[in-house]
């Protein structure tokens, strides 16, 4: 267990620049998710930091002390890999033991013996452990691939999509039993996925990256409420942000957003008045997540209401998802699932304009960030 | 819908009989020499295919005969140079091992600027007219007293099995995925020990096929030997050279010699048929 | 945020600095791993850089001080010029054509009757690589002995068909059909196996895709077996071309570069010059020559096997 902390970190591969000045400080025994598309650079972040990749610039420190002059094996660092890079031939026993018998680590047979049952047990593969890798299937081969960085007790955990390629109910599963095991990981533990729900659960801290730049770093529920740009809203809830491009304007008096093609009209909520006072923002978009949206019957206020016709209507277990056409707009409107719609319907949709993220129309950026 | 059936069944015992005529004009005159080394010397210019098959020839090259006239190569020589081109092959295949395996691996994983034009280069080993570097050497090997060693051949001989080790294990080193060599850096191990317990166990059955392929061709090369050794050196196949110019004709003798001489390759040939192609393409066909 | 990244800036810069890079011999290692092969290298360069330097002299063995005399590229000039230039260029690629040609086609031809399920398509795969594995000497005097007016079999079994016999390498007329031939019984192989690999290795689907739009077996062939097979093909061209160009062993064992010049190559002719007539500068021309040649005719096919394979590689996406 040590604290991690990452300077300036770039990584180059040729003109590719996949890793960009990031920087980044986890606590001692934190839980830290980095949540990216693929491409984003998140798996080379994990092995600048155990070392099997050499940053362009920036440096990397574990407990306080500098690794960049550090080869991998000196480094304690353990890691799991997204293509399990399981030793082709050795058995699961022998893959989950290899760790404990490297060389200057001094553990008795016993106690490697012991450790590897333990994780086998844990993982749910301690029936497997005389097959070979080729013998197993990839969520076997995924927890193996887990089960070897867990075996021994390093100083930082990196986890590399450790579920990805489980089925969905699996998935689900391991999820809930990642979140059990947090406390039993003791160490610094870096978790890096693609899948926003496995960051929301997991997170202590949540790291956005995008095309190896850091986004915005913050506890789940902050990012998701308070997103820094376009693309963290877009990438934190399902479904997606409604996003539409508005204008400002004031109406006797009044700020509000109309959109480009007037449709949708809304007023400018209290807490955000401030960052639009000096006016230099004309186009903004505004995000309405869909579950601050609901469909209009009865009183209708002039404006936080739009009208516009039913597109596609898609029950999912527990709710519903109602995509509306409204102007040269689609909607999407989380609804109970009792709701029955007609296609082409006419609908009319009510805004919580209170809950609105706005966001710079070129730049992207929340305009609370700026 | 008969006509298709039996069109079907012509096509393919046409196809079959072009096959084993085929096979029977590649594997003929091997049979055919196995048969010389069978037939007596008396027997030699009668019948073709009915004689009494003897094992005489075997004998004399091995064990010597008492009945060879003098000019004629002699007949205890054979083991000796059997023994040449046994030390010739695999002290080269060594070297080339030795050498080859770390510098496949650099190529495989590194990269450098020259790194395809030295790949080329050693490629291009294979395709040179040897006499380019032959000649030269035969002035210069007589000077440092290399001419007609063990050493000086093994040397030469690099100019062969290199080429073929280093690019063959190359692609079987670029087979291994990255990902698995840096698992067992995080997980603890020194390169070297990452080399000898995880990269040679997972090359070992190309590595295996590449040496005894890089020993076939050691084996069977002509040029390198005739020019630079001479009587200390000789390997078997200069010295079948031997048996049909010499004064007497034993032209039995020689197909025995021969088939000796060509039992290991056989041998070989049989055990690595799974990684024959990309031994022979040079890593190129992966088969 | 930046609490502990303030205690480490305070710390020396230097000390910093120094940490960031692994130390030198790490960073060295895949230059010294590399290190031997390179020494191979130089061992191999620094002969053939002396063979190009003794062939712009007048260097001979029989004659001290020869080497001494530099007369630029007056030996190649003369080699241009003399009466077996012509001869020696004509046959020497005479060989690797017809060779080369013969092998591939015979081995594509192969290739197909043995990519078939059956049998004896699998007990005769295993065997076709015998008559590459004796050595190209020794198999060379097998069809020597064989072509023997006294004790061969090949007139023997001409005449029991009606065909004449032949005299084989004796004579010009038959001389490079004879080599040829033995060339092509050894090497055949080579050619069968990496086309058969080919062959093997195309994706079904873009053949039964065809086959359910109706087209021609002469369609599928020219559209999608060819394109995918090119690779392979430049493969045994690459190997088979070059190889015939320097081929020495089945010459030279076969007639030593006779009968008189018919068969003489350039390695034939430089090996005679160069090491029984002991004239180097004289002979060395026509080795230097063929390495250029070999040379660069083989980073063009490396090239082109590039392109067709990235080209082949669309098909089966």
């Amino acid at each position: 267990m040590a604290k991690l902390v990452l300077e300036h970190l770039t990584k180059d591969f040729g003109n590719v620049r996949a890793v960009n000045d990031v920087s980044l400080e986890v606590e001692d025994g934190e839980f830290l998710v980095i949540l990216g598309p693929s491409g984003a650079g998140k798996t080379t972040t994990l092995k600048l930091i155990a070392g099997v990749e050499r940053p362009t610039s920036g440096m990397i420190y574990i407990g306080g002390k500098p690794m960049n002059a550090i080869e991998p094996h000196h480094r304690n660092v353990a890691m799991a890999f997204e293509s399990y890079a399981l030793y082709p031939h050795y058995n699961v026993r022998d893959n989950l033991s290899f760790p404990l018998k490297a060389p200057g680590r001094k553990f008795a047979q016993q106690e490697i013996d012991r450790r590897v049952e333990e994780v086998a047990e844990l993982l749910n593969i301690h029936m497997l452990l005389d097959r070979l890798p080729r013998m197993l299937s990839n969520g076997q081969k995924q927890r193996v691939a887990l089960g070897r960085a867990m075996v021994r007790e390093p100083d930082v955990l990196l986890l590399d999509e450790p579920i990805s390629h489980l089925d969905a109910k699996l998935r689900h599963r391991m999820r809930t039993e990642f979140k059990a095991l947090e406390a039993a990981i003791r160490a610094t533990t870096i978790y890096v996925t693609h899948d926003y729900l496995e960051a929301m659960s997991l997170a202590d801290r949540l790291v956005v990256l995008k095309e190896g730049s850091i986004q915005q770093i913050g506890g789940p529920h902050e990012l998701f409420v308070n997103p820094a740009n376009v693309f963290v809203a877009q990438l934190l809830g399902h479904p997606q942000i409604n996003l539409v491009e508005c204008t400002l304007q004031r109406t006797n008096g009044v700020l509000e957003l109309i959109s480009t093609d007037g449709a949708i009209k809304l007023e400018v909520p209290e807490r955000l008045r401030g960052a639009l006072a000096d006016g230099k923002l004309d186009r903004v978009l505004a995000g309405i997540r869909p579950q601050h949206l609901g469909v209009a019957n009865g009183h209708h206020p002039a404006s936080n209401v739009c009208s516009g016709t039913v597109y596609v209507y898609e029950r999912l277990g527990t709710k519903g998802t109602l995509t509306a056409s409204v102007g040269a707009h689609r909607l999407d409107v989380l609804t109970s699932i009792e709701e029955s719609f007609v296609i082409d319907e006419p609908v009319s949709l009510t805004i919580d304009h209170t809950q609105l993220s706005l966001f710079d129309a070129q730049t992207h950026k929340n305009i609370l960030f700026n | 819908m008969e006509t298709q059936v039996i069109n079907k069944r012509m096509g393919r015992i046409i196809a079959d009989g072009l096959m084993v005529a085929y096979f029977l004009f590649a594997l003929f005159p091997i049979f055919w020499m196995v048969l010389m080394s069978l037939k007596s010397t008396d027997e030699l210019f009668t019948t073709q295919f009915v004689f009494k098959p003897t094992t005489e020839n075997y004998h004399a090259i091995l064990f010597g005969d008492p009945r060879a006239a003098a000019g004629v190569v002699a007949k205890q020589e054979f083991p000796r140079n059997f023994m040449n081109s046994v030390i010739i092959s695999s002290g080269s295949v060594l070297v080339s091992l030795l050498v080859g395996v770390p510098a496949a691996y650099a190529l495989a994983r590194y990269n450098f600027k020259a790194k395809e034009n030295l790949a080329f280069t050693f490629l291009s080993f294979r395709f040179a007219p040897e006499l380019v570097v032959i000649i030269p050497l035969s002035v210069i090997y007589r000077k440092l007293g290399l001419y007609d060693t063990y050493y000086g051949t093994i040397w030469v001989l690099q100019l062969i099995t290199l080429p073929l080790l280093i690019w063959v294990l190359r692609s079987y080193f670029e087979d291994i995925s990255p990902d698995i060599e840096q698992a067992a850096m995080v997980d603890g191990y020194p390169w070297w020990r990452i080399f000898w317990r995880i990269l040679l166990p997972l090359v070992r059955p190309g590595l295996a096929a590449a040496s005894l392929l890089a020993f076939v061709f050691a084996w069977n090369t002509f040029m390198f030997p005739l020019i630079l050794g001479a009587s200390q050196v000789q390997t078997v196949t200069v010295s079948a050279l031997g048996y049909v110019s010499s004064a007497q004709a034993f032209f039995n003798r020689m197909a025995a010699a021969s088939v000796i001489a060509s039992f290991p390759q056989m041998i070989v040939a049989l055990s690595i048929q799974r990684y024959l192609i990309r031994g022979l393409s040079f890593g190129a066909v992966k088969g | 945020m930046t609490g502990n990244l303030a205690s480490v800036h305070a710390s020396t810069l230097q000390k910093q600095e120094v940490r960031a890079r692994l130390p030198f011999l790490v960073r060295a290692r895949p230059y010294l791993i590399l290190l031997p092969a390179l020494l191979i290298l130089v061992g191999i360069l620094i002969p053939f850089g002396m063979g190009v330097y003794y062939s712009l002299t007048t260097y001979a063995l029989n004659r001290p001080g020869s080497l001494d005399n530099f007369v630029g590229l007056r030996n190649y000039d003369r080699m241009i010029h003399s009466s077996g230039f012509i001869n020696s260029t004509t046959i020497t690629l005479k060989y690797a054509l017809l060779a080369t040609i013969v092998e591939l086609l015979l081995g594509l031809g192969i290739a197909m009757l043995l990519n078939r399920d059956t049998l004896l398509a699998k007990i005769l795969q295993t065997t076709l690589i015998f008559p590459m594995m004796v050595a190209p000497v020794i198999g060379t005097l097998i069809w020597k002995l064989m072509m023997q007016p006294s004790v061969g079999i090949l007139n023997p079994m001409l005449n029991a068909v009606g065909l004449p016999s032949l005299q084989w390498a004796s004579v010009p007329e038959t001389a490079l059909f004879s080599v040829v031939l033995v060339d092509v019984w050894m090497f055949t192989p080579f050619a069968a196996l990496i086309l058969l690999a080919g062959l093997r290795s195309f994706p079904r689907e873009p053949f039964e895709a065809a086959r359910v739009d109706g087209a021609s077996l002469w369609f599928t062939f020219r559209n999608l077996t060819l394109p995918m097979l090119t690779p392979y093909i430049i493969i045994v061209v690459l190997f088979r071309f070059m190889d015939s160009l320097k081929q020495f062993d089945i010459i030279f064992a076969m007639t030593e570069g006779g009968p008189g010049n018919t068969l003489m190559t350039y390695q034939l002719t430089a090996y005679r010059t160069s090491i029984q007539y002991l004239r180097l500068a004289q002979g060395l021309p026509y080795a230097v020559t063929l390495f250029f040649v070999i040379y660069i005719t083989s980073q063009y096919l490396v090239k082109f096997w590039g392109k067709a394979q990235r080209r082949a590689a669309g098909y089966s996406s």
